[in-house]
């Protein structure tokens, strides 16, 4: 246990005054359009307080949608003169994300764009990650979407955070404060008055793990994961039936992949003239019928269900065999957000051995 | 705008098991070879999920009616002409009243969306409101907080259902329903220029839209629209972004041919208020001085968005 005290739950938004106070940019859950969406807030006036989960993910805040990587003129001499622009990495805390968004950036983002695995690192990424701390708070209340405990993760768990935040449910409500990096630590330091108590309190230690017991104990939403990687394993089942079955639904549109926390896939367009220009970076989603279209004009997956196979080998295949971490945490925004309904988890369901004898599709 | 195609006076099933017996005799008739219907998404919602049945005896187990059906099945239209082109007569698709307009345009288009009377049959459920269902995933649902989408509250079905008085009642009680019907009138709270630039460009309202049949070459596409937006800047020195030319390509090319089904504002992540942009630029055109110059007309309305971010109210330039 790495408990460092805890917060009383009247001061625990006072944080963004403090760290505000301190010239620290803070990203937290503030309603943007009428929709609870994680945004840079200036006071504690502007966080929702009752939510479950923003709408986007806060990835968008250290993989911009769009980013401009460089401009190019060309000289009068002859050739291209290129120049990167400036980027700046501001001191970010990110307060109040929960604990799959903390794994799906802390852990997946982190071996994609860090490069461990497969040498190519994306130092604009890194740079950010290096300067944000993620301050994630354990979820009490989970929905029917939410299926964090089936990816292996949970409403407490402290993958990819800096500090956790869990409230206590017996007795007084408490927000004890785990801080579980250097970042997190310093963050405990720098938020100073508000954290009261000993870190060495085995009964708010215990009191913080019943929450997080009783927590795992709401979830209604699972499915046999083992049993799905066997299945994608198996290149048999690569043509199976339910592809084009389900993925049919599919309209082909990117918000499943645009709010997934763990979607990396980005596309480089040169934007300008022979003469000038630049070079953006912008988010690309696999369901796009441009996506993997080749020069010569031949496009590999033409049809929305081949686009959606891809996405759901992806989440439970490719990135744990690419990117040795995991491609889904069990957010849930792409089945709680899909134009037609389309739920992910409906073909993990079939597709994993034990549901397939359940539903009879095997004997 | 008035069509004389007839599909508003198609008959109006009141049940589900009238609508599986009608879909029955068609697939066993062969006059279709699919149906597109609601099926259930899975065993942990009340959410609904499209289904595609090939398959008569499946009818039954498949098909689902009830207001958690909140999709419009006529983003699938293409499956007619497709089942078709094979043969097997065209498809039956699941629809509800509110949306026989969209079937209107696709049929009145049916040139380029490849619908006719013969290989799209409709079979029209009796509706009494479908809910809203963002959020409705909730852990516990309170059933008496559900809530029938804006569109429904002027919807003549649902008035026929429920009697004025609900109705009325809803629409003083609902603040949604007052926020888009004035957005509608009056733009003036709404900075546009910020209000578009939060589009993602995922492309779900352009998806769903039934009158968005084309399958290639669409002119609001990324490639499409990165270079408008490059040529404004080269050309007129307007400095803007792919995501303000987007929304104001895709909402032109739709203006006159929207059923105002409203899927394309359900299914925004960022709740871009579509329609409102849709009234605005059919205001703005109906004061512009040379209707005919399309082109100009756009330019003009990206210019004052950027420069001035709330235009609502501004007059109308001249001629671009």
């Amino acid at each position: 246990m790495t408990v460092r005290g805890y917060i009383r739950p009247e001061s625990l938004w006072q944080i963004v005054d403090v760290l505000h106070g301190q010239g620290v940019r803070v990203v937290a859950p503030t309603l943007l359009d009428g929709l609870c969406q994680f945004g840079v807030v200036t006071s504690s006036k502007a966080v929702v307080t009752d939510y479950l989960l923003p709408q986007n993910t806060y990835k968008e805040f250290l993989f911009p949608k769009e980013e401009r990587v460089l401009t190019y003129i060309k000289r009068p001499e002859g050739g291209y003169a290129l120049t990167g622009p400036e980027h700046d990495f501001p001191e970010t805390v990110v307060l109040g994300g929960r604990p799959c968004d903390a794994a799906a950036i802390g852990v997946s983002l982190k071996a994609v764009f860090g490069g461990a695995k497969w040498g190519h690192e994306d130092p604009l990424f890194m740079e950010r990650l290096e300067a944000t701390t993620v301050v994630s708070i354990s979820c009490d209340r989970p929905d029917l979407s939410c299926f964090c405990p089936t990816m292996g993760l949970g409403p407490d768990d402290p993958t990819g955070s800096d500090v956790l935040i869990t409230r206590t449910e017996e007795g007084q409500p408490v927000f004890v404060l785990e801080a579980l990096s250097p970042k997190g630590e310093a963050f405990a330091r720098r938020i100073g008055d508000l954290v009261h108590g000993d870190r060495d309190d085995g009964d708010l230690a215990a009191r913080r793990a019943e929450a997080g017991e009783a927590a795992r104990g709401r979830f209604v939403r699972t499915f046999d994961v083992e049993g799905v990687k066997d299945f994608l394993d198996d290149p048999a089942n690569f043509d199976d039936a339910m592809y084009a079955r389900l993925g049919t639904k599919c309209v082909s549109c990117g918000v499943c992949t645009f709010e997934c926390p763990t979607c990396h896939c980005f596309d480089l367009k040169d934007v300008g003239t022979a003469t000038q220009g630049e070079r953006i970076k912008i988010w690309d989603s696999c369901q796009f019928p441009a996506f993997t279209l080749h020069a010569s004009g031949h496009q590999p997956r033409p049809l929305p269900w081949e686009r959606y196979r891809n996405r759901f080998l992806c989440k439970f295949k490719i990135y744990q065999d690419t990117f040795e971490a995991p491609g889904c945490t069990g957010c849930g925004r792409c089945v709680r957000d899909c134009p037609v309904h389309v739920d992910i988890t409906t073909y993990a369901m079939r597709a994993g051995a034990k549901q397939r004898k359940l539903i009879g599709i095997e004997a | 705008m008035m069509y004389s195609t007839g599909f508003q006076s198609e008959e109006r099933h009141a049940t589900l098991a009238d609508a599986v017996a009608r879909a029955r005799a068609w697939l066993e008739a062969g006059e279709v070879g699919m149906v597109v219907g609601y099926g259930a998404q899975s065993p942990f919602t009340d959410l609904t999920m499209p289904t595609f049945v090939n398959d008569a005896e499946e009818l039954d187990e498949e098909l689902l009616w009830n207001s958690f059906c909140d999709y419009n099945l006529l983003g699938y239209a293409e499956m007619g002409p497709k089942e078709q082109a094979k043969g097997r007569g065209g498809a039956a698709i699941m629809v509800k009243p509110c949306e026989l307009h969209n079937l209107d345009i696709l049929l009145e288009e049916g040139n380029m969306s490849g619908v006719t009377r013969d290989n799209v049959r409709p079979l029209v459920m009796r509706c009494a409101g479908v809910y809203e269902t963002e959020g409705l995933n909730a852990y516990t649902r309170d059933d008496a907080e559900l809530k029938v989408q804006t569109k429904c509250l002027d919807c003549p079905e649902y008035l026929a259902a429920h009697g004025a008085d609900r109705v009325a009642r809803e629409k003083a009680a609902r603040t949604d329903y007052q926020q888009y019907t004035g957005r509608l009138e009056d733009d003036a709270g709404v900075d546009w220029a910020t209000t578009l630039n939060k589009c993602l460009h995922c492309y779900a309202c352009r998806n769903v839209c039934p009158s968005c049949y084309c399958t290639e070459g669409c002119p609001a596409d990324e490639a499409a629209t990165a270079h408008v937006t490059n040529a404004l800047k080269l050309i007129k020195g307007i400095e803007t972004s792919r995501q303000v030319v987007y929304n104001l390509v895709r909402t032109w090319h739709i203006q006159a041919r929207c059923s105002e089904c409203l899927e394309c504002e359900r299914v925004c992540p960022v709740n871009i208020p579509i329609m409102a942009l849709k009234a605005k630029l059919g205001r703005e055109f109906a004061g512009e001085g040379s209707p005919g110059d399309v082109i100009g007309f756009l330019t003009s309305v990206t210019e004052r968005i950027v420069r001035e971010g709330i235009t609502a109210g501004a007059a109308p330039e001249g001629d671009a």
